[in-house]
């Protein structure tokens, strides 16, 4: 399936394609879109040189500042882009989207590999960059990197995509991973409980606790 | 006497510029390890030194046949009998492949495949050569938890070893042995629920815990359970137990 871009950007937003399979159609050269994914590991030169490349000549300041604000060493300047690990790489495409100053960022499976500290900054980070007019589009099938960004997503299927605001939807279940908190409340419900639908373990444990002292019964 | 793989002060760097060093780890046969670590640590690195894919310092003495999968992308044109060589298998292997594939034709081509598919036919290749020691890179959290019991299934019917490398805690609850790599060498290691309790010190390195691991020591601190558990229906039998 294609994707035509340019009917989802909307500046200032955050958007995600769950389950996401096919294509972009290609855009013009002047639209200013980034994509931020781990690609790089054919390209045998180094760091310094793949940013002139892209770049043409580069601000060593506004690199750094960049470096900072991805979470990236900025002495990768002088390694192979080759050996980085998927998550330097990412974080490089991410360098290399800002000083560009691309409007729209499309990140393809950007979380998978960073810890949970990382991806709760990265989290805020996207939140504060649509504030600065931005496009983030996210291209995931974890759900719980959503969770605490969005309310809705677009699930693709083979007939075409539809809007989900559900994350308790069973149906997307059958293609991506459901997260642990969501497995768990469905795995009560079946057992007879009845608790909310949460997305927060802490809203769960809540509820477990009140369950217990009210005595209630599988 | 149980295979090994010794691996001592094992070291990666890139251009004068330290990876990580200092990594000292026997892997032994019959003992399934997790590997999990900070971002950029060297994990992926330190599969492919043990592969013999990439330059180490140190020594890693391999007693027994190794195979592993790293990240690395795979242009295969073949039919998937043509990439697995299934005519030349023995017959024992053969049912293997139909078991664990599951597949109406072999004849399949195999970029025609999705890439979980791709993933496990690949697996399978390393399999029937045999090895004592498989390592994989974060692969697993493309399968889903049925798909990942097969998996095991099928490393424990071919009696191999696994050295799993990830980032994702949810992972690890499903190895006996976790092993945390820092810049260092090791950080922390041991059996896989005595690590994962040390709640504090896994929050500093920027790990969150597996879910139920998170649920349990809170519930613990609620007083409604008194231990951890890695899975949900033994502790909810626990909570409702005396209702």
């Amino acid at each position: 399936m294609e994707v035509k871009l340019k009917d989802f950007i909307e500046p200032g937003k955050i958007l995600a394609f769950v389950n996401f399979r096919g294509s972009f159609q290609k855009l013009k050269n002047n639209a200013k879109i980034s994509y931020i994914v781990d690609d790089l590991f054919l390209q045998n030169i180094s760091v310094h040189k793949y940013l002139e490349k892209k770049l043409g000549n580069y601000s060593k300041e506004k690199f750094l500042d960049a470096c900072r604000m991805v979470l990236l060493d900025a002495a990768v300047l002088n390694r192979n882009v080759s050996k980085l690990s998927s998550t330097e790489a990412k974080k490089l495409r991410f360098v290399e989207a800002l000083l560009f100053h691309s409007e729209t960022l499309l990140f393809v499976h950007f979380e998978k590999g960073f810890l949970f500290k990382s991806r709760s900054y990265y989290q805020k980070l996207f939140l504060k960059l649509i504030k600065y007019g931005k496009c983030i589009i996210l291209v995931t099938d974890d759900l719980s990197f959503l969770m605490g960004m969005l309310s809705c997503f677009y699930f693709f299927e083979d007939k075409g995509y539809r809007l989900v605001s559900d994350f308790y939807d069973d149906q997307i279940y059958q293609v991506i991973p459901m997260p642990p908190v969501i497995e768990y409340v469905k795995y009560l419900e079946q057992r007879g409980l009845k608790i909310e639908h949460y997305l927060e373990t802490k809203e769960v444990l809540k509820a477990i606790y009140r369950s217990v002292e009210r005595g209630e019964h599988l | 006497m149980l295979k090994q793989i010794h691996m001592q002060n094992v070291g990666i760097y890139a251009k004068n510029q330290k990876i990580f060093d200092n990594f000292t780890f026997d892997f032994t046969e019959g003992k399934n390890v997790c590997l999990i670590g900070e971002e950029g640590v060297g994990k992926t690195l330190l599969l492919r030194a043990i592969l013999g894919e990439e330059n180490f310092t140190g020594d890693i003495l391999k007693e027994a046949s190794c195979r592993g999968i790293t990240k690395s992308t795979v242009k295969i044109e073949d039919s998937i009998e043509h990439y697995l060589n299934y005519d030349e298998l023995s017959s024992q292997d053969k049912k293997l492949v139909k078991a664990f594939l599951n597949l109406k034709s072999l004849s399949y081509s195999f970029s025609k495949l999705t890439k979980k598919f791709q993933l496990k036919v690949m697996i399978l290749k390393q399999v029937l050569m045999k090895p004592k020691f498989f390592f994989l890179d974060d692969v697993l959290s493309i399968f889903n938890m049925k798909e990942r019991k097969e998996l095991f299934q099928l490393f424990e019917n071919t009696q191999i070893t696994l050295f799993y490398v990830t980032s994702d805690l949810e992972d690890a609850i499903l190895f006996p042995y976790l092993v945390i790599m820092g810049k260092k060498g090791i950080l922390m290691e041991g059996s896989t629920l005595s690590v994962l309790k040390e709640e504090k010190i896994m929050k500093r390195l920027g790990f969150s815990l597996p879910f139920f691991v998170d649920l349990s020591l809170q519930l613990q601190s609620y007083g409604l359970i008194d231990k951890v558990y890695l899975e949900g229906k033994e502790l909810t039998n626990h909570l409702w137990k005396s209702n």
